[in-house]
């Protein structure tokens, strides 16, 4: 039997989308410095543009333009700048998909115990944020604004995540936006993602994680499977259970989806991390009972596992567990927008427009590829003719 | 034997210094005045003073013609619309996109579309269409899955899904998805090149339609194998056919076609009761079961056993009741005596007709006991009695297979010695399906 850490590692989660936090910093400093290059150039190429174009404009547009070209060096975002920026659209996103009502949106079974429904929603945002985090790790803010992204991505994520919604009703539910945009830029996003789609989550491993504390409090229940029932349970150890739960969940929805931790960590090690923020020594009593004495005589194991987990908690806890934005947070935020509109690369700007063009260009190629065919196909012909048709056998 | 199993850019550097007095540019350049601006005045007076065919030719005191923006000689003419809009495109609009990084050592020739060799077509989906193709540059063989994007809504998600589950799913007996590649309007999905579907095998090398034993036991080993590797990765498949069970020269057996399958990880209540292809659909969604899980697979898995011995559709339905009453047919109408429950389903109708348990041993005489056993196991009407594929590759009847590969495995003498009626072994005490009398 593959354990279940063992089945994570073949995931693409693992393979692909984890790093090292100093990895994951040469990435993200030389996605920014790429970008920062791109958008020099192309600044320099769009006033050379303007100042070509400006020699046919009239006298009146003139003055406009002048006043309007941004001089001098480009003062680009940081990778910080651009962080802050990618969290503050990440939590746009799950804000946008709590106020999205979807007229045609299907019944939902309930079970009895948890709201079928609202899981499916956490999952579509959740899914939708990390593609946002990843598709940020190798481009830049500069280069494709997060509002764009933003829509492709919850929408992308109701694909993947069986929470199809028609293209149409959600880019009306959104407003000001066609379905053209939403779309414009989901080939970008697929390849950003490197065309894995498959991300894991912690939240049900809470639900698991609760389940079997409060089978502990019940009792006669063994800590780890065949092993002994856990002595010394902690005091109403259900009542307590009950409670971290969603404590722990605001975590998992607001702090692991807005730090780095997935990049870091497993689903199991975030959710136990949640459970830590939550209820300390409940959690700590809970993973130290997963390893008793016959299994780890030295508590080497249980000392390492409490160690990766009160790392994990300690990235989590750098944002708080609110959905919303602090005054401080949003101030910052609010100036970052207006140095990344002098800062954006005018070339990517409408993606719309680029994506249409592009289509039309990729069907000229396909026109060619035809053209050239029947030609060749033509002058195989003549060259037969050339010399009468072929001879027949009698 | 399984040996025989198949055949098988600027030049100008415009500096610009809008601080210029305009007026002054202006009497110096009287003919230029709708030329001027910021940024292009230097330029212009550059360029005025170098003789050029066009200094000559649009020198004032010859022409009243305007001279033209300098930019143009430095532009390809006609500048096409594309090329205006994307000034830095690639040469080519096709975008290619590696899937693992860890394949970086490969060539990159390999993810352009036009490094496969496009031979026949293979077969056509709802969504895409397969060729059979040839890697240009090692010769490789394999299966083309073309998507079309024309879609109002994007890449189609069961292609999004497919890919998706497809990233994950490495296992052998599960066909592996080498690349996609990513054109504006087209997606390419490359897999392993398999020769033939299990139902074109069975129409081919068996005996009308019928596969010798050792061969099926090999089949349904692997066929178990994938699906199991699914199910530990929650994955349900949701549409095992024979046609979506690939074989390739050397009798190796892979499942293909995930576009219906979906991770049960995630709430598994608002499934789609239309999955499945009739003849192998499971009883429980066939009565409108929407919390369906891993069973269904392996419900599909006992309908193409059966249908490997005798070369014909156990259940072939043409409706959805007329499915149900075949099943009822050979595996008894269940009640809620028999499966409590089961009239809370909303395709449960009172007047089933009621059918007696048939002897699956007298109805597949061609099935060894064993195999009878196991297959009575997978066919299970309620869905918590059927084996899971983990236990099923366990059972008895796949104990000679590893070294007795390649041998006859026919015992007729042994006929009747394990005993058929220990179905649903899961729990036992609950009533079977079958020998109840109204």
């Amino acid at each position: 039997m593959t354990t279940e850490d063992e089945r994570y590692r073949t995931s693409t989660q693992y393979r692909l989308w984890s790093y090292t936090p100093s990895s994951l910093l040469a990435l993200r400093t030389s996605t920014n410095s790429l970008a920062a290059d791109r958008v020099r150039e192309a600044v320099r190429r769009s006033r050379e543009a303007r100042a070509v174009s400006s020699t046919e404009t009239s006298d009146a547009e003139r003055g406009r333009s002048v006043s309007a070209a941004p001089e001098g060096e480009v003062d680009c975002l940081t990778v910080e700048e651009e962080l802050k920026l990618v969290r503050f659209y990440c939590r746009q996103t799950s804000q946008l998909g709590d106020h999205l009502k979807f007229p045609s949106d299907v019944k939902v079974y309930n079970a009895p115990l948890i709201n079928m429904k609202s899981v499916l929603i956490l999952f579509w945002q959740a899914t939708a944020i990390q593609y946002i985090k990843r598709f940020y790790l190798t481009n830049s803010p500069m280069t494709y604004h997060p509002a764009d992204i933003l829509k492709t991505a919850l929408y992308f994520s109701t694909k993947t995540e069986n929470h199809y919604k028609s293209i149409v009703e959600f880019a009306n539910v959104i407003g000001k936006t066609k379905a053209e945009d939403v779309l414009a830029s989901e080939f970008l996003l697929t390849q950003a993602l490197r065309f894995t789609f498959d991300v894991r989550h912690p939240f049900r491993a809470l639900d698991g994680a609760v389940m079997e504390l409060r089978a502990l409090a019940s009792g006669n229940v063994p800590a780890i499977p065949g092993g002994e029932e856990p002595v010394d349970l902690p005091q109403r150890l259900d009542n307590r259970a009950q409670h971290s739960y969603s404590k722990a969940n605001d975590y998992l929805k607001t702090s692991a989806q807005l730090t780095d931790v997935y990049f870091h960590f497993t689903p199991s090690q975030i959710m136990m991390a949640s459970l830590l923020l939550a209820d300390k020594d409940l959690a700590e009593w809970y993973i130290r009972s997963k390893f008793p004495a016959s299994v780890d005589p030295s508590g080497l194991m249980a000392n390492k596992v409490m160690g990766v987990v009160e790392k994990c908690a300690e990235m989590m806890a750098t944002v708080a567990p609110n959905s919303d934005a602090s005054d401080v947070e949003r101030k910052e935020v609010s100036a970052l927008m207006k140095k990344l509109k002098r800062c954006r690369n005018p070339e990517k700007k409408d993606l719309t427009a680029l994506q249409r063009a592009k289509r039309a260009g990729a069907g000229e190629d396909e026109k060619i590829v035809k053209k050239r065919k029947l030609e060749r196909e033509q002058s195989a012909k003549e060259g037969e003719n050339l010399f009468g048709p072929a001879l027949k056998r009698s | 034997m399984t040996s025989n199993l198949g055949s098988s850019a600027q030049i100008l550097k415009i500096h610009t210094s809008h601080t210029h007095p305009r007026i002054h540019f202006r009497r110096e350049h009287p003919t230029f005045t709708t030329a001027e601006s910021h940024g292009s005045k230097d330029a212009l007076h550059i360029l005025d003073k170098v003789c050029t065919p066009a200094s000559i030719l649009f020198d004032p005191k010859f022409t009243s013609r305007q001279r033209p923006s300098p930019a143009l000689p430095f532009r390809t003419f006609p500048p096409s619309p594309t090329a205006i809009r994307l000034p830095h495109s690639l040469p080519s609009t096709i975008s290619v996109q590696n899937l693992d990084p860890e394949e970086k050592g490969e060539d990159m020739d390999k993810r352009h579309p036009s490094s496969f060799q496009q031979l026949e077509k293979l077969g056509e989906g709802t969504y895409a269409t397969v060729f059979k193709g040839r890697n240009r540059q090692t010769g490789e063989l394999v299966a083309l899955k073309e998507i079309h994007l024309d879609s109002e809504e994007g890449t189609p998600s069961t292609a999004i899904r497919e890919i998706s589950l497809m990233k994950e799913l490495k296992h052998e007996n599960i066909v592996s998805l080498h690349d996609v590649i990513h054109t504006e309007n087209k997606l390419m999905l490359v897999f392993d090149y398999m020769d033939k579907d299990l139902k074109k095998y069975m129409d081919t090398q068996g005996d009308r339609g019928a596969l010798n034993p050792v061969t099926i036991k090999s089949f349904m080993h692997q066929l178990l194998k994938g699906i199991d590797f699914c199910h530990t990765n929650r994955v349900l498949h949701r549409d095992l056919k024979p046609q979506n069970l690939l074989i390739n020269n050397k009798g190796v057996l892979k499942l293909a076609d995930f576009g219906l399958a979906r991770a049960f990880g995630i709430p598994v209540n608002t499934f789609s009761n239309e999955v499945v292809t009739l003849w192998y659909r499971a009883p429980d969604v066939l009565l409108g079961s929407r919390t369906y899980n891993t069973s269904i697979d392996i419900w599909s898995a006992g309908c193409i056993m059966a249908e490997m011995y005798t070369g014909r559709p156990l259940f072939p339905g043409t409706t959805n009741e007329d499915q149900l009453v075949r099943i009822f047919r050979i595996m008894g109408t269940p009640s809620e005596r028999t499966w409590p429950g089961i009239s809370q389903y909303s395709e449960y109708k009172q007047n089933f007709q009621m059918y007696a348990t048939q002897d699956l041993r007298v109805i597949l005489s061609q099935i060894d006991p064993s195999g009878i056993d196991l297959l009575q196991r997978m066919l299970q009407l309620r869905p918590e009695l059927r084996i899971s594929a983990h236990d099923a590759l366990n059972h008895p009847w796949f104990s000679d297979l590893a070294g007795n590969m390649g041998h006859q495995q026919q015992q007729p003498g042994q006929m009747g010695q394990i005993p058929v009626q220990q179905r649903g072994y899961a729990q036992p005490g609950v009533v079977a399906q079958g020998g109840y009398q109204y």
